[in-house]
């Protein structure tokens, strides 16, 4: 039995400059990636120009799920990988500025980092089963004692838990956290829920 | 630079802040290294056997010491850092140096939580 | 356990919650980001580079600088595309700091032979016969094709990520898709 390799019929393909009566690819595929707008009635009218475009839409669909494929096709990321990330950064570099405790004896300094202050923020949902805590950012210069201090936290609500509760008593575990383990001047706390979020839990999928 | 007035005086204030009630952690002042531990991620000191993680400074005015800490979630911050301050008063005075001035920053404060799971 | 239900609910969260904590100096948070686009990140990498050897090194150093300048990171939800800018660039930066000068020769390349010798044509799928053709461009039209396709850079970006004039990157990436055409369409 023979194989008749059969050369793909490149003009087929509208890909030699005489098959698109005078457009380059070039400008097939700036026309392409500007939606083939606006109209260029010269280009459509083209069977050459139109079997190059139908050539580079394909092309281009596939390129955007490339990454896609080759992520997919690679292997789990392992514990040691995340640990071989975790030991090469510096985590005071997050630390943001010093917050100052306001104690009078003129021999000591003491002080507690924003970055404590905000993991203090976030473990406050600890307490809050319908709230995940994001982002926080303290409004204000924080490195001065008795300064008015405006908390802003942004969160995400958890499925199934009353929103404005959980609100409630997430300000209140932060204000009483913030209380006892800081001396900040806090005025407000600022709670914007952005998004509601399913959470499948180990529990939930054995029942 | 840091020195020591007394070898292994850093040591010793070390081991006085650790073994204050509410004290977890000392880290090397600036740096924290994190790593994963069991189940989550813990922030923990680092230890180097040649350098203590409290910084010692001695002039003619007097001792210097600074230390960054770890500490659990207690009722009252400022009281803790209040006890730790003495603590290295003792470790001070029981060498006869003095007068000091002591800087004492929390880094990280371990989840109210934490010892619950 | 309620660590295991939290640890949970956090992988599950979207990319403006983890980032944000991540942000803020959440360990947990930012080994999160790091399970999450570590495949894409090789990937790409892999793709810039054509060769494996120095892919977890430059994803590494991407987190590195992640971690140090979050603060540029203006919008967290953005964080997917701010982390791959930031591996595509170093990527560049080991290509040129191993090639110095863009290879004229890569540009003058012939698009595959239409004489190619018989042999047994195997059917592929799109995306395989994408990855093949991929792999066998020459250096300078595969990182335009790369930056363009899978990293969304314009043309002007293109130009100064890789030192080149702006005409050339168009004419490498005609040079590419064309080439790419061909190969894949020899394999239907």
């Amino acid at each position: 039995m023979t194989e008749e390799q059969k050369a793909p019929d490149v003009r087929q393909l509208g890909l030699e400059p005489s098959d698109r009566d005078g457009h380059t690819l070039e400008e097939l595929s700036d026309y392409l990636e500007a939606g083939r707008l606006p109209v260029d009635p010269s280009i459509e009218g083209s069977p050459g120009c139109q079997l190059a475009l139908d050539a580079l839409e394909r092309l281009q669909g596939l390129g955007g799920q490339l990454i896609e494929a080759d992520a997919a096709a690679r292997p789990e990321v392992d514990d040691s990988w995340v640990d071989r990330i975790l030991s090469g950064i510096a985590l005071d570099a997050r630390a943001g500025r010093r917050i100052p405790f306001d104690e009078s004896d003129p021999s000591v300094d003491f002080g507690i980092t924003e970055g404590a202050v905000r993991g203090l923020i976030r473990s406050a949902e600890n307490a809050v089963p319908g709230i995940m805590v994001g982002r926080s950012t303290l409004d204000g210069d924080v490195t001065v004692v008795g300064e008015p201090i405006r908390i802003a936290i942004e969160v995400n609500a958890i499925y199934g838990e009353s929103i404005p509760t959980a609100v409630a008593r997430l300000r209140a575990e932060i204000a009483e956290r913030l209380h006892r383990q800081t001396d900040l001047t806090v005025t407000s706390i600022d709670v914007t829920v952005r998004d509601i979020q399913r959470i499948s839990s180990a529990a939930e999928e054995t029942s | 630079m840091s020195t020591t007035a007394l070898p292994g005086l850093a040591e010793r204030i070390e081991a006085a802040v650790l073994a204050t009630a509410g004290v977890r952690n000392v880290y090397r002042a600036g740096s924290l290294v994190s790593n994963i531990v069991g189940e989550g991620a813990v922030a923990i000191g680092i230890s180097r056997s040649d350098e203590a993680l409290v910084a010692v400074r001695t002039d003619d005015d007097g001792v210097e010491v600074e230390a960054s800490l770890g500490v659990e979630y207690s009722a009252n911050a400022l009281e803790l850092l209040r006890d730790v301050r003495a603590a290295i008063d003792k470790v001070l005075a029981d060498d006869g140096l003095g007068p000091v001035e002591i800087a004492l920053t929390i880094a990280y404060v371990h989840p109210r939580e934490a010892s619950s799971d | 356990m309620a660590g295991e239900r939290f640890r949970s609910a956090l992988e599950q969260a979207d990319d403006r919650i983890v980032a944000g904590r991540a942000m803020d100096g959440d360990v947990a948070a930012f080994a999160v980001l790091v399970r999450r686009y570590t495949p894409m990140m090789r990937a790409y990498t892999q793709r810039m580079l054509n060769a494996s050897a120095d892919v977890d090194d430059i994803v590494q150093e991407t987190f590195v600088t992640a971690w140090q300048r979050f603060s540029e990171l203006e919008d967290p939800a953005k964080v997917k595309s701010w982390l791959m800018r930031i591996v595509s660039r170093k990527a560049v930066d080991r290509i040129r700091a191993l090639r110095p000068m863009l290879d004229v020769d890569d540009m003058e390349q012939a698009a595959p032979s239409h004489s190619a010798p018989a042999r047994v044509v195997e059917a592929r799928a799109g995306i395989e016969a994408l990855g093949a053709a991929l792999q066998e461009l020459p250096a300078a039209q595969r990182e335009c094709w790369v930056l363009r396709e899978m990293g969304g850079y314009s043309y002007d970006e293109i130009a100064s990520e890789l030192d080149i004039s702006v005409s050339t990157a168009r004419g490498l990436l005609a040079r590419a898709r064309k080439f790419m055409i061909v190969r894949m369409e020899a394999w239907r």
